[in-house]
């Protein structure tokens, strides 16, 4: 048994599959969005299983853990209380942009000149673009689910590539918990899942992306094509295909450059490091 | 008049034995700390940090003394790139957010057969522990290859034996050892 859970490929792909797969099934029959939880918690599950839930010294790993944590409870707050949503993308921009520039200090603050701000500033938009760009497909499930398995799958195989498998797991994770979320909202009609799923995703999986190319070596361009994701998951499809038709085009659609972004890693740094 | 009231002062608030302690500057060339851990329960994994920094104070008469090294988290070398360049990602050594490891000396006592223990505090990716180097070689003198055969200069060899874990350092675990042994090359030449 304990092969098995020391396993990278159980902990970061079956072990949030089947949280995520039960907590969205519970979920489900709770109604609201609770469904939705599904993510965090399949996140959490392979957190348990790699790092724990250790948070002293502050470290950029457990800054996102616990950065994830707090997001969940702003989505689920942004769900609960009927805000005007009309400023909320420019928020998340400057809150996940915020986090991002908390993340990425201790190298930041040895860099210097022009170096400094390219690093600055692209992490800050690709974070905040992440958090508020996933966000706004929360009322799409099939796109939104569809665009958490894309960039969840692609963070994570940019950043084990890029030489960080614990970074790489944390995002495989988000991918494989989607998968299960994914599965529910395909098969099962009416399954909302809302910002408590989307903020979270968004910002935990810019936040990975950003820490892979800070503390890592995934390079700008595979972000800048992870980018791509939600935009693509905006992509109209036909309300008149069958559900299960929808998710695969979705899929196809989000896929592409995140696949890419993989491949262009692949290329530049190799295979797996262990 | 000024200048003998203050080498009163000196000698009466150190003690003879401290004033007579050296300081030597550690010599980056002659130091190097290295290391082994077991990989997947296959083979030992050997490897040595390439950039170290610091200094050392040692009375020869008394084998007292102090050290504190600076090490390099980055210069991580085990002979394979890729490997290395995932030792200095968060899963391990984080380097890009603690660059140093540091190891600073609390108290060390050198025999008369040339061995003895230092202790102290190491620090890896932010994490502070308690740990006992056992010196099993210490020697000082003229550098023989100085041309002008004035460089005095100590040496020492040291070896311990840490848990990553205690550090933090956890990815992998227990596939990639746990146990760390250490060996450090230490030369340090006098200011």
């Amino acid at each position: 048994m304990q092969d098995l859970l020391t396993n990278p490929a159980v902990q970061s792909g079956i072990i949030p599959f089947i949280a995520a797969l039960l907590v969205g099934l519970l979920g489900k029959r709770l109604g609201w969005y609770w469904a939705g939880l599904a993510l965090l918690v399949g996140f959490v599950a392979t957190v348990y299983v790699t790092v724990g839930f250790q948070f002293q010294p502050w470290t950029s790993t457990r800054k996102i853990i616990a950065l994830g944590f707090a997001a969940t409870v702003f989505g689920g707050l942004l769900d609960i209380y009927p805000w005007s949503r009309r400023w909320l993308p420019a928020v998340l921009l400057i809150v996940a942009a915020a986090t991002v520039w908390w993340l990425i200090w201790p190298v930041l603050q040895r860099r210097e000149g022009l170096d400094a701000w390219l690093l600055g500033v692209g992490s800050l938009l690709y974070g905040g673009w992440c958090a508020a760009a996933m966000e706004s497909l929360r009322s799409r499930p099939v796109h939104a689910v569809a665009a958490v398995v894309a960039l969840g799958f692609g963070t994570g195989a940019v950043t084990l590539l890029g030489a960080s498998a614990l970074l790489g797991q944390l995002g495989l994770a988000l991918g494989a918990a989607a998968v299960a979320l994914g599965l529910l909202v395909t098969f099962m009609r009416n399954t909302e899942i809302g910002s408590l799923a989307m903020l979270p995703a968004g910002v935990l999986l810019g936040l990975i992306g950003v820490s892979g190319h800070v503390y890592a070596k995934v390079p700008w361009y595979s972000l800048a094509l992870l980018a791509l994701v939600p935009v693509c998951a905006r992509v109209p499809l036909s309300p008149q295909w069958p559900r299960w038709l929808q998710a695969l085009s979705a899929l196809l659609l989000v896929g592409a450059p995140a696949g890419i972004a993989a491949w262009l890693v692949w290329r530049v740094a190799g295979g797996v490091p262990l | 008049m000024r200048k003998i009231i203050m080498s009163v002062i000196v000698f009466a608030v150190f003690p003879a034995g401290v004033m007579a302690a050296d300081s030597f500057t550690i010599d980056p060339l002659h130091t190097f700390p290295n290391f082994t851990i077991s990989h997947l329960g296959f083979s030992t994994m050997h490897g040595r940090f390439g950039k170290t920094s610091g200094k050392m104070s040692f009375d020869e008469a008394k084998g007292t003394g102090s050290v504190e090294v600076t090490i390099d988290a980055a210069s991580v070398n085990t002979g394979f790139v890729k490997r290395d360049d995932h030792l200095r990602s968060p899963d391990f050594l984080n380097a890009a957010e603690f660059p140093e490891i540091t190891f600073k000396s609390t108290k060390a006592k050198i025999g008369n057969d040339a061995s003895g223990v230092v202790e102290g505090n190491l620090t890896i990716a932010g994490v502070t522990k308690p740990v006992t180097l056992k010196v099993t070689r210490m020697h000082c003198g003229i550098n023989p290859m100085d041309p002008k055969k004035e460089q005095y200069r100590c040496g020492f060899d040291a070896e311990t034996s840490i848990k990553r874990s205690d550090f933090g350092v956890k990815f992998a675990l227990p596939a990639i050892g746990d146990d760390m042994n250490i060996a450090l090359e230490v030369e340090a030449v006098r200011d």
